[in-house]
This record gives C-alpha cells, structure tokens and sequence, in this order.
C-alpha cells in the first residue's frame, strides 16, 4: 500500500521536535540520569545542563538566568503568573485587567481569582482581534495590581500592542504579564527593552518537547511559590526538574530566536501562496485576524456554508491535519471565543479552519491541500442547508 | 472520537438534497452553534415513500440526519414521530460526549416535518 501524504498544518496547537534538540533530549535520557540536586559528578552534570538551559532560555527573551522558572508548560506558567502574581500583592489591591480574547489559562486563572474576591476587567477587542488598548486606560485604578495580555493570539494569529500596555502598566505602578506561548519564535520579545514583568512561554510551540515551559519573572517582583517542597527553582517550584525536557526546550529556543527573520520570511511566502491558492479556487472565504499586525504562520479562515469540524474530518481522512479554532475549545459546542468577540456571526465562527504552518511546510504541501480542501468544501455545500452562491448566500 | 460507523455515514451520506414536491418537510436550528438540518419527505398514502435531507453541521450532525432519512422510510408519519434521538445514535452505534445534540437534532427535525404535516391537514 502507498504510505499516505501528510501534511501537519495544526503548529499552533504543538510542534515536530527539533532533530538538534531531540539528539541534546537522548544525551540528557542516555548519559546524564542524575538528580540535578545530588552533590556527586552525575548530578552535577545534570545541573550544569540545567544552567546551560537556563542561559538559553534567558538570552532568547533578554532576561537574566535567575529570572527564569521551569514549569510543566504554558498551562502552568500562566496559572502560577496569573494566581501567584495576583495572591502576594493583594496588599496592594484586588483588581486584575486582561482580555477577552486569552487562551483558557489565563481566563479560568482569572476566574478563579474572582472566586477568591479579586475583581477582573475583561478588555474587549475590535475585528481584527486587536485588545483596545484606550479600554485599559480607562479600567486601570488605584486597586489595579496586575495586567495580562497575550503577546498574539493562539486562533488568528494577531500581535497585540504589548509595548504600549507595558510602558501604561509601568507608568501606573501595575504589574505587566504577557503569555507570550503563541509569540516566542515568532516575534523578538526582549523583556527589558518592552517592559515585561513576567511572561510565559511552552516549549512544544517552537520545535521543543511537550511538558515544559518556563515562566519569567523580573527581579523585585513579588509571586507567591507554585509547589512547596525541595529547593528547586529556588524554592518557588519544588520537584526534581525533568532535564531532558528543559535541554530539549533550552535548545529549542536558542535555534528558533537565532532565525525569526529568515523562518518569518519563508513563512510569510508559505502564508502567502496558501491566500493566493484558496482565493483563487474556493468562492465565499473569508479570512480572520489582522492584515499586517499578525504571525506569519497562522491563517484561519471561514468557508460559508461548510461546517469547521467537518472539514477538518474530511481533511483527516486525506492526511491533512488543521484546527477548527483551538484545540483547546474542541470537544464543546460553543464557537470559538475569540471569533464571537471580535463580532463574527456564530455562522462564520462555526465555518472556521485555522491552518497553521512551520518551518518544514512545502508550497507542495500547500497544492496537495488546497486541492482537497476545494473538493471536500465543494461536497459540504452540496449538503449544506446553507446554500451557497457566488457571492450570495441563502438559508 | 467517532466510531467507523458515524464516520461512514459522514463520508458516504445518502439521501441528500431537496425533494421537489415533497409533501413534508421540517427544519431546526440549534441555536448555539447555528447547525441547520432540513429534512424533506414524500408521504403516499400514509407512508414515507421518500426523504432527504440537507446539512449545515459537524460529522456526527451529518451522519444522523442521512441515518434519519433512511429510518422514516416506508414508516407511517406517527411511526416517524416516534422515533427518539436515542434510537438514531443506537443506529449509528454511539455518539461521543458532547456530540449527543446532532441526535437530538435529528429527532427534532422529523417532530417538525411531523407538526408542518399536521398543520396542513
């Protein structure tokens, strides 16, 4: 039997391991299995491996070694920033701003924090999902302790103003955390030079392992510990580390920041030819997020008339693997949050595929797709209750 | 997540389209995510001779509506009518979780063609 093409357009979601980062993973798994907190050569080997990780990670983001926390991933670090961040300042104040638009971390952190007596602002978004930024002018207050933004987001790919929300937030004696997981790679992100407090990142985003992340967390500012217990990370977050995945992560990093220009201009031209194809093949699309202000490896777009879920199964079924808004969301029947608050009907927010591409997407790969994707969105309008005209629509 | 049965019928639907001159037909719309079902019938005598159906939905939506078009044939109207959401998924042998509203959509849409009938008498 002929081996199935397969194309993996789903890098929003995780990546393929770096091949250079996995063989530094099977030197740490092989040769250096050593408690990082042992006082003998094989686990001092292990915490060397641990500083050089470290070293990594801090320099891709401009920050020092000491400020740098391994997690379990984004998940964690947004929860541990969010609450930990939040809970040590109460003293200050009891109000937190973010946005509509963050990933569910962040937001179910929030909420949580509400349950507690913190009071939220929820800054809403315009059309193309950029956060208002006079919207947080106006709900910062005397209480207001900390302020979460995404750098840019996980559904369609928008930068957001961090800059700006760092310098209002610094001005204002707030505290500025910024989940950067969708932005390491993708954009240069030095938290000096911007302004961040604190920020999150998740290996598996950028060609690293799954399970590890890191968090920052600027020097002076107060967090409460994550994990009691040993005296890892500092004492803020006990548990033996688990090395292979922060070298694999650590190396990651350093490959992927060393290469944003060259891997964003070859994505830019994959994103590119991607627009050019479906335009000029699939009538009815539509496509969401910001024009320019935008990650070059994200394309979500709604094909009216044609159910998200159902092409990504019949996309499945031919080797292509996409996302119907985030994988994060799937499995529930309500339409993305992200779509809805950027006042997309929950028609076009349910005709949503997001398409997200890496450094290993071929133009092949993008005509191999787009050839399906025109059959299999040609077939669910034939099926459609919804039908489907050049330019005009009839339910 | 789907068993190959819901998957088969969501690649191989069979009775789609619209009947021209059918003499019922029912629609609904779930309200939170705007999947449309519309489902046409031709009653002769007192039995569903024909049906079909047209879909905008997910892959579990698609399969129990084309599962349902070939439920109510040569079934009597008030026979259709009873047919529950709980028999279209046992047709298709399960539904994950979170997926059980596409039966209910199916069933639903039969009551609606079943009350337009009514209606017209």
């Amino acid at each position: 039997m002929e081996k199935q093409k397969v194309v993996y357009l789903d890098n929003a979601a995780t990546t393929q391991l770096s091949t250079e980062a996995y063989k530094e993973m099977l030197e740490a798994y092989n040769s250096v299995y050593g408690n990082a907190s042992a006082l003998y050569k094989l686990g001092r080997d292990a915490d060397e491996l641990l500083a050089k990780a470290r070293q990594r990670v801090a320099k891709a983001i401009g920050a020092s070694p000491s400020e740098i926390f391994f997690t379990s991933g984004g998940t964690e670090a947004n929860n541990w920033a969010i609450k930990g961040i939040a809970r040590a300042n109460r003293d200050k104040g009891n109000h937190i701003i973010t946005s509509v638009i963050e990933h569910p971390s962040v937001l179910e952190s929030c909420k949580a924090l509400e349950r507690e007596g913190f009071k939220v602002t929820y800054i809403p978004v315009d059309e193309f999902g950029v956060i208002k930024y006079s919207e947080i002018v106006k709900a910062i207050g005397p209480d207001t302790i900390l302020i979460s933004i995404m750098s840019a987001n996980n559904e369609v790919g928008t930068i957001q103003p961090i800059k700006a929300i760092a310098e209002l937030a610094k001005a204002n004696k707030v505290i500025f955390h910024t989940d950067a997981v969708q932005a390491i790679g993708a954009i240069d992100i030095n938290v000096k030079d911007i302004g961040i407090d604190a920020l999150s990142l998740s290996g598996h985003k950028f060609y690293g392992p799954k399970g590890v992340g890191a968090l920052y967390v600027k020097k002076g500012v107060k967090i409460d510990n994550l994990i009691d217990g040993g005296k890892q990370e500092r004492g803020k977050r006990a548990g033996t580390e688990n090395v292979p995945a922060i070298v694999g992560m650590g190396k990651a990093i350093e490959e992927i920041t060393e290469n944003i220009e060259e891997n964003n201009k070859q994505l830019r031209s994959i994103r590119r030819y991607f627009l050019k194809q479906i335009s000029d093949l699939i009538h009815n699309i539509s496509l969401n997020g910001h024009p320019t202000q935008r990650l070059q490896n994200n394309a979500s777009v709604a094909f009216e008339g044609a159910e998200g879920e159902a092409i990504l199964m019949m996309l499945d079924r031919e080797g292509i693997y996409v996302s119907t808004g985030s994988a994060c969301a799937s499995g529930s029947l309500e339409p993305s949050h992200v779509l809805l608050a950027m006042g997309k009907d929950i028609e076009t927010a349910a005709s949503t595929v997001r398409f997200t591409f890496s450094k290993f997407t071929t133009k092949e790969d993008i005509d191999y797709v787009v050839a399906k994707l025109k059959k299999i969105v040609k077939k669910l309008r034939s099926i459609s209750a919804i039908r489907i005209y050049k330019n005009k629509v009839e339910i | 997540m789907y068993n190959e049965k819901v998957l088969n019928e969501f690649f191989n639907p069979e009775n789609v389209g619209v009947i021209k001159g059918a003499t019922g037909k029912g629609k609904v719309v779930n309200p939170v995510d705007k999947e449309i079902v519309k489902l046409y019938v031709v009653v002769d005598g007192n039995k569903i001779t024909e049906a079909s159906f047209q879909a905008f939905g997910c892959t579990s939506t698609i399969a129990c509506a084309s599962v349902a078009t070939k439920m109510v044939l040569n079934k009597t109207v008030d026979e259709a009518n009873a047919i529950t959401a709980h028999d279209i998924e046992a047709e298709l042998g399960g539904l994950p979780d979170g997926k059980k509203h596409s039966a209910k959509m199916a069933e639903d849409v039969i009551k609606n063609m079943v009350a337009n009938i009514s209606k017209q008498k």
